[in-house]
């Protein structure tokens, strides 16, 4: 029932709004929330309880309790008791088979109490296991809370930064007084309620949003909805309040039990009348001055029991069909009829950000309240968190017996007192084993309205004292979270070469190598590997590591960082060049080129750019060498043009001499190609005469277009894997692990020990003495089988070995690959075995490459 | 030739046609200045100062950016040497200009009262902000993230209903 | 892990800009035996207190640095740019 204008009211009764309920309308004011609007209808089931479906009425009006959690709009678990109301709302109710009222699934309540105590799940639905999947269906039928929708709209959820010098957490008086001051002086102060609020002078206000965490350095994600805010904040003011805790006995959770809160914003702010006829108990004024408003309201007053002077041990409400008719109360046990039971057992200070930030939580015996103390540096409290409130009547664990209806200590999970006690009596007797066990405080409350209660009955049931069971531990977040508000905007990273719109344009498929997309192929492998050995071919590596070392003691620096030497190399020379960890394994390959006295220019792998660049970075910082190390990576773009008519191609796009006397096999020139600035290294991975070039990455569409246009066809990644198996390259991180070292992967000329010191020469000198325990070696087999990556070499039906990378070599009309094998197999023409879709292949090892063993087309 | 020469875009011939790593991405709300000039100072730089034209950023005692509105070429021929060792990132660095602080709040966690800065946007890349004026902001990344980035700025400030 | 690193030459950053790479370890000099070097490359001392430790400031200004800093409550006691030495700790 609607009552007369209240002073405070914040509903506009001029404004109408209209929503649906299991389909039927609904109407309220704005101003009303969702469930302010159900009651003054007339609903008083609100939802149905997560084991038992037992009927659940509002009880806290806070947004804490999970008692009038409905579905709205699809979205479940909407708690309507601070939910808005919205105009077309479709409301609807969780957890019910049939409709709140008439919930089939009650019978669970009424006959299946002794089949499923506290812990019946580790024991019961074990055996069949093939039966489990059948067991997990009905299970999943029968408990739970709302339904996630299969094709409801994904929300838009944005990520927010925030960057203040004091963060209020709680928008209510000690909060909003705390961040004035703060203000004061002119420092940037942000405060934060869960509940709608307006704006405020000198400082800023974010609401509705709650804070749901306190994180290492002073970050606070705050959720408002569809933003998250990831505050940064130098002080930290926790003003969230304490919250009134209910009182465990019989018939607690009967409709019409509520909290002193419920009543005071049910006739405050929505000018409701709660009921006829009201029994109040309470153990502070706070729980008792709600006789002003059940006065007010024009509530009949049948008893007010004070906890704190009454000797009262025995509370029992008793109802029909779920809802409250009357409790038995008092010394003198006589039984009161009523509709409303206002029953509060003092108020916990909601401490929780505060343990997640590290303070100290205690058990106060005097107060008979959790306390926090010791808080870390940049963490505060204002009101009553702290403590400060007025004291209470320290309540009974439980005041019922052990006959009689449910007493329940947690709602959310529908844990009982006996339930705990079975706990205790099984052995879960301490505080994190119990609620394991139990589950209390584990729903979505998340201890508000149960902790302090499980600790008063693990207490008497296990003799201890309050103050030495101690707390679980508080962990984000506070109150259940959206995920999508947690994953924000999905954005993936992709590294793009600046080559990437013509290989789109080309109809290149596209893969995935670390963060950048390369191309795969344009459409036919073999057709690209054949233009490369019998004409010219085009492929985009800008994605290579590039890095200048730069100095006068860059030579040495590259000395010591490589088991090559380099302050040998001529200038206009190149090397290649393989650095390894002090362990001996192999980090990475590339070139070396010098362009002058003081000036090298390093390759790295693809996937190397980065790490490599931070290797060389790191070891300068502890030796000082004078040189700098400069990553050039995006600045310039590279491309391999690779072919018998390479040379003819590069000399019509450029005046400067190329013959193979002017620039030689691993040679390096800088020259302009199609007017176009380049470093020309004329090296080759593919096998065939070939040249890379290296220019600035805006050139780079200009100058790809300049080398088709002169008949180089573009090749992928697929064929450039091909073409390089056929020299037997090395891919390092494709045929070398973590595990491998120089010379098990056949380089041994790559090691120069007689240098005073480079990272590895220590594993390098141990390992010769040591011996090899496996090489890698090339393999050759009839084309008709091709073994995968992985593939197990077998010897005398032995384990010895494994394939690292095989292909289908149309040029060499064999199946060729490389894999490692144990040291005595590593010799030309010896016969392995190779396991391949289960039955065993014979392959003969090669030590040469496949492919012009010579050299002599790369040197051409 | 000069050192280094195959690095400057502005090595190019004049009928070369470069192209922004940013090209195909750009929509209303975020402008492209990706032609603008980049160099990397490395070594002690306290004694240069920037001329007309260019812009300093010191990111670290020994570490700097210079910004020049045209060519570098100038400025790469005049701060080479001192001590001072010059790097042409001209096309290494994307660079645009975006309106609003609300969506550098959506970006970044740096702090934007204390700009220039280098650090992470977009949870981890690497970018320089500066502020031009008022809630202009000038943005420079890896050119071969920029396409990237500027798709998340895009998104965002359709989010913030722009 | 949301703690704040103060990276020498940009002040406070949220740690996720920078790279850890691991505890500062002592190179041995002259010739190791294996289990010197094994101890070396792969043991650490892994303490529970306070730790030198190598930070790498990767999405930023790119200097490597040492930090001090708490392994039990992750509170860095401070942070500083290593003098260059030819044979020093790692």
């Amino acid at each position: 029932m609607r009552l007369p204008k209240q002073p405070n009211e914040l509903i506009d009764r001029e404004t109408v709004v209209s929503f649906s309920f299991e389909g039927s309308p609904v109407s309220g004011f704005r101003g009303d929330t969702i469930g302010s609007a159900l009651y003054v209808a007339g609903r008083r089931v609100f939802s149905r309880s997560f084991k038992y479906h037992r009927p659940r009425g509002l009880l806290c009006c806070s947004g804490q309790c999970p008692n009038c959690m409905l579905t709205v709009d699809g979205v479940p678990n909407v708690r309507v008791c601070v939910e808005p109301i919205r105009e077309g709302a479709d409301v609807r109710p969780q957890n019910v088979l049939g409709s709140l009222d008439r919930d089939l699934l009650g019978v669970i309540d009424r006959f299946a109490g002794p089949f499923t105590p506290v812990g019946f799940y580790y024991r019961t639905m074990i055996r069949p296991r093939r039966a489990w999947p059948l067991y997990e269906k009905f299970l999943r039928h029968v408990a739970g809370l709302g339904r996630v929708p299969a094709n409801v709209e994904s929300r838009r959820y944005d990520t927010e930064h925030l960057n203040v010098d004091v963060l209020v957490i709680g928008g209510g008086r000690a909060g909003r007084t705390a961040a004035a001051e703060a203000a004061a002086d002119g420092t940037r102060v942000l405060l934060v309620d869960e509940r709608g609020g307006t704006g405020a002078d000198g400082y800023q206000v974010l609401a509705p949003a709650r804070a749901i965490g306190i994180y290492e350095g002073g970050l606070v994600p705050v959720d408002a909805g569809d933003v998250l805010y990831r505050v940064r904040a130098a002080r930290i003011v926790v003003a969230t309040g304490s919250v009134e805790q209910p009182l465990v006995f019989p018939g607690n959770d009967l409709v019409g039990v509520m909290l002193p809160g419920a009543v005071r914003r049910l006739v405050d702010d929505w000018a409701i009348k709660p009921g006829e006829r009201a029994v109040v108990v309470g153990a502070d004024d706070r729980g008792l001055d709600v006789t002003d408003q059940l006065q007010r309201a024009g509530v009949e007053i049948a008893a007010v029991v004070d906890l704190r002077s009454s000797e009262t041990a025995r509370i029992s409400a008793s109802g029909s069909g779920g809802r409250l008719r009357s409790v038995v109360i008092g010394p003198s046990a006589r039984k009161v009829g009523c509709d409303v039971l206002v029953a509060s057992g003092g108020r916990q200070p909601a401490y929780s950000l505060l343990a997640q930030a590290g303070a100290l939580i205690e058990y106060e015996p005097r107060r008979s309240i959790f306390l926090p103390r010791e808080l870390p540096a940049g963490v505060e409290t204002a009101g009553s968190v702290a403590g400060t409130g007025d004291p209470a009547a320290a309540p009974l664990a439980s005041y019922g017996t052990s006959e009689g209806d449910k007493c329940f200590v947690c709602v959310c999970e529908d844990v009982t007192e006996k339930d705990v006690r079975r706990a205790v009596a099984e052995g879960f007797d301490s505080i994190e084993l119990a609620k394991r066990y139990t589950t209390v405080t584990m729903g979505p409350c998340q201890g508000k309205l149960c902790h302090l209660g499980s600790i008063r009955l693990l207490a008497r049931e296990t003799g201890t004292p309050e103050d030495e069971i101690g707390t679980t531990t508080a962990r984000p977040p506070w109150a259940p979270v959206e995920l999508g508000l947690l994953a924000g905007r999905h954005h993936e990273p992709m590294k793009r070469s600046p080559l990437h719109f013509r290989h789109e344009q080309a109809g290149a498929s596209m893969m995935w190598t670390g963060a950048w997309r390369r191309p795969f192929a344009y459409g036919d492998v073999e057709a690209e590997v054949r233009a490369v050995h019998q004409r010219l071919g085009v492929i985009d590596v800008s994605t290579l590591g590039k890095i200048v070392v730069d100095g006068a003691q860059a030579g040495e620096l590259l000395d010591r960082l490589y088991p090559n030497r380099f302050s040998d190399l001529a200038a206009g020379r190149i090397r290649y060049g393989v650095p390894t960890t002090d362990g001996g394994r192999i980090l990475d390959d590339g070139t070396v080129a010098r362009l002058g006295d003081e000036l090298f220019y390093v390759t790295t792998t693809s996937t190397g750019s980065d790490s490599v660049c931070e290797w060389f970075e790191w070891w300068n910082t502890v030796w000082g060498y004078d040189a700098e190390i400069v990553n050039l990576t995006g600045a310039l773009a590279a491309i391999n043009l690779a072919g018998p008519q390479a040379r003819d191609a590069l000399a019509s796009l450029t005046d400067v001499d190329v013959s193979n006397e002017a620039l030689k096999y691993l040679d390096a020139r800088e020259l302009s190609v199609a007017g176009v600035p380049c470093l020309a290294l004329r090296i080759g991975f593919v096998g065939e005469l070939g040249y890379e070039l290296h220019f600035p990455a805006s050139a780079a569409e200009h100058l790809w277009d300049a080398l088709v246009h002169a008949g180089a066809v573009p090749f992928g990644l697929e064929p450039q894997r091909i073409l390089r198996l056929e020299k037997a390259h090395v891919i390092i991180g494709q045929d070398t692990d973590s595990e491998s070292n120089l010379l098990s992967a056949g380089m041994p000329w790559i090691l120069k020990l007689d240098k005073e010191d480079f990272v590895g020469r220590f594993a390098a000198e141990l390992a010769q003495e040591r011996g090899l325990g496996e090489r890698l070696v090339g393999f050759t087999m009839p084309s008709t089988t091709l073994p995968p990556e992985g593939a197990q070499v077998v010897i005398d039906g032995w384990p010895a070995g494994r394939v690292t990378s095989a292909r289908v070599s149309e040029q060499v009309g064999r199946t060729i690959g490389l894999a490692w094998v144990r040291p005595e197999f590593a010799t030309d023409g010896a016969e392995i075995e190779i396991r391949v879709s289960g039955s065993l292949a014979r392959a003969a090892v090669t030590l040469t490459p496949f492919y012009d063993p010579d050299g002599v087309k790369l040197r051409s | 030739m000069t050192r280094l020469a195959f690095l400057s875009p502005d090595n190019a011939a004049p009928e070369v046609a470069l192209v922004s790593p940013l090209q195909r991405a750009l929509d209303d709300g975020v402008v492209d200045v990706s032609h603008l000039g980049k160099l990397e100072l490395r070594g002690s730089h306290g004694a240069v100062e920037p001329r007309s034209g260019e812009e300093l950023l010191r990111l670290s005692p020994t570490r700097a950016l210079l910004i020049t509105e045209g060519s570098s070429a100038a400025a790469r021929e005049r701060l080479h040497g001192n001590g001072i060792r010059v790097y042409d990132l001209t096309a290494a660095l994307a660079a645009f200009e975006v309106e609003g602080e609300d969506v550098l709040r959506r970006l970044t966690e740096l702090d934007l009262g204390k700009l220039p800065v280098i650090g992470s946007i977009a949870r981890g890349t690497t970018a320089v902000i500066e502020r031009r004026d008022g809630e202009r902001f000038r943005i420079f990344v890896p050119q071969e993230l920029g396409h990237y980035i500027v798709e998340v700025v895009l998104d965002t400030l359709r989010g913030l209903g722009r | 892990m949301s703690f704040l690193l103060s990276c020498p030459n940009c002040g406070l950053r949220d740690v996720y800009e920078f790279k850890y790479q691991g505890e500062v370890t002592k190179r041995p000099s002259g010739q190791p035996s294996q289990r010197e070097l094994s101890a070396y490359v792969y043991f650490r001392d892994n303490v529970a207190g306070i730790q030198r430790e190598w930070w790498y400031h990767r999405v930023g200004c790119g200097q490597w640095f040492i930090a001090e800093r708490d392994t039990r409550t992750n509170t860095v006691l401070g942070t500083e740019i290593p003098l260059p030495a030819r044979s020093p700790d790692r």
